[in-house]
């Protein structure tokens, strides 16, 4: 067995801590020191992943089996607040790591993970390494790039879209041009931290050795001044499409609570409820039915998808305390593979893994409506992002109903009757059950054939 | 001028001198923070007597 041949292609970046992916496990080497730290102190051990064992491969070191996080949601797929909340406690785990005389070598959002019900997890156990005071921060510069700056220009923003984000995190050129609001030149920690970071872009690099040592405290002191302005910031508020959609936009209360209610009783039918581990919300809005699901099934995780950032930032907000991940992505330009050989994968490749089932509520006409996809379109889709036998819980809404006559398209090419979308349903999916919510709106129970 | 001096004279390219000054001007956010704290503290302390 060739043991290179399962190395994680993002691991590529760390020859000497190498991940590799053995049948959904995931093994790594691990130095006597960090095995230390972490055995002795639980409270920073629970920022890592667990370590489970140890196991010795052919010309290799030990390697340690650790924990199996079955899904990541990126860096360009977080809400505001959740990107926000990465940056501070990375910073909160670094203060505590340097009590110890620890640091960490590296400073990188795709090195968090956030498991929902407000655990994060720092799943890079190589770059914990011991703390060198003649260095002071070797990511210093690295959270500058990817966490400040990134959440300053967030913050400074009418509009967010999904490619502004990809650009925070692969482009490294853009705060070399971007222009930050005046109001930040009157914060001294901002014109340290910029003024630094774009001056030392001079490649007249000073060659001696630094022998100067930067005291832990100094060190500490920097991440206060982060922390504080860190906190400071928040989403500009401006009225999107998608806000309090539930209040404003949705025909009337009673349509709600009766599709609440049905949704109850389905649930209800799921026999191995224990095996539904992940729970794919499409169009989540504020999470509303995302909660009643997880009421239900209260063992699972549901991974909530909207394509509107401030409804997104809404639900992270709202949902903190439960076992939600919000993730920031747009059904109809959904995040593809990233990176050097798309070593970060796609959305649809990381749900197809783990999605037991599948929620598309109030969703499929402007689907329908605004790119022209047929039922089978969809269908074929939702399928293609889940695993065999996984539930699948959709809205039909018929062309008589008035939300759907508001956004119809008139050139639309397909049939929008109930049978052409019992067809296209039956294609991938055994339907369970099925019950009239509205006279013009009908929930579908179904399981994926294979 | 005087950034590239200093930038000239920190081994680090700037992260040293950065870092130092950062550490300093966070002395500031660190002893507002202890303030605030204590006259918090001092006020429940007096909420409690009440």
């Amino acid at each position: 067995m060739n043991l290179n041949d399962f190395l994680i292609k993002s691991s590529r970046k760390d020859p000497q801590n190498g991940v590799y992916k053995i049948n959904d496990k995931i093994f790594r080497a691990i130095s006597d020191r960090t095995l230390d730290l972490l055995k002795d102190k639980k409270a920073i051990a629970n920022n890592f992943p667990l370590i489970k064992g140890k196991y010795e491969f052919e010309f290799k070191p030990i390697l340690f089996e650790i924990e199996y996080i079955p899904f990541i949601v990126y860096p360009y797929e977080l809400p505001f607040n959740l990107f926000k909340d990465y940056a501070l406690f990375y910073l909160d785990l670094l203060e505590s790591l340097l009590s110890g005389d620890f640091s960490l070598s590296d400073a990188s959002p795709f090195n968090i993970c956030y498991i929902g019900n407000k655990k994060f997890l720092h799943f890079d156990l190589g770059s914990l390494e011991n703390h060198d005071q003649t260095k002071g921060w070797k990511g210093y510069r690295q959270f500058l790039s990817e966490f400040y700056f990134p959440l300053l220009f967030l913050s400074e923003q009418n509009g967010i879209y999904y490619t502004d984000l990809v650009k925070l995190q692969f482009d490294k050129q853009w705060i070399y041009h971007y222009k930050f609001k005046f109001r930040n030149f009157l914060n001294l920690g901002f014109v340290i931290h910029y003024s630094f970071y774009k001056s030392s872009r001079v490649k007249s690099l000073h060659k001696k050795e630094n022998r100067s040592i930067l005291k832990i405290n100094l060190i500490k002191n920097n991440l206060v001044l982060l922390r504080e302005h860190i906190k400071s910031l928040s989403l500009k508020k401006i009225k999107t499409k998608w806000d309090n959609y539930y209040p404003e936009t949705v025909i009337h209360q009673e349509y709600v609570d009766s599709k609440e209610q049905t949704l109850r009783i389905f649930l209800k039918k799921i026999i191995n409820s224990d095996e539904v581990k992940f729970i794919v919300d499409w169009g989540a809005n504020d999470g509303k039915f995302s909660e009643i699901i997880l009421n239900e099934l209260n063992k699972s995780t549901v991974i909530s998808v909207e394509s509107d950032y401030n409804a997104i930032n809404q639900l992270y907000l709202k949902s903190k305390d439960k076992r939600i991940i919000p993730v920031y992505a747009d059904i109809l330009n959904l995040t593809a593979a990233k990176g050097f050989e798309g070593e970060r994968e796609s959305l649809k490749d990381r749900l197809k893994k783990v999605s037991d089932f599948q929620v598309c509520l109030g969703l499929i006409h402007h689907l329908i409506h605004q790119e022209n996809l047929s039922f089978s379109h969809i269908i074929n889709f939702l399928a293609g992002c889940a695993k065999s036998k996984s539930y699948l819980l959709i809205e039909f809404i018929n062309e008589y109903d008035p939300r759907h006559q508001l956004i119809k398209n008139p050139n639309y090419p397909y049939l929008l009757n109930r049978d052409s979308f019992i067809k296209a349903l039956n294609e991938q999916y055994e339907i369970l059950d099925s019950k009239a919510v509205l006279d013009t709106r009908e929930l579908f129970f179904c399981i994926k054939r294979s | 001028m005087i950034l590239h001096l200093l930038l000239y004279l920190d081994p680090g390219n700037g992260a040293v001198i950065a870092q130092v000054l950062a550490g300093i001007a966070g002395i500031f956010i660190v002893a507002k923070n202890y303030i605030i704290k204590f006259f918090y503290k001092n006020k429940n302390i007096d909420n409690e007597s009440e």
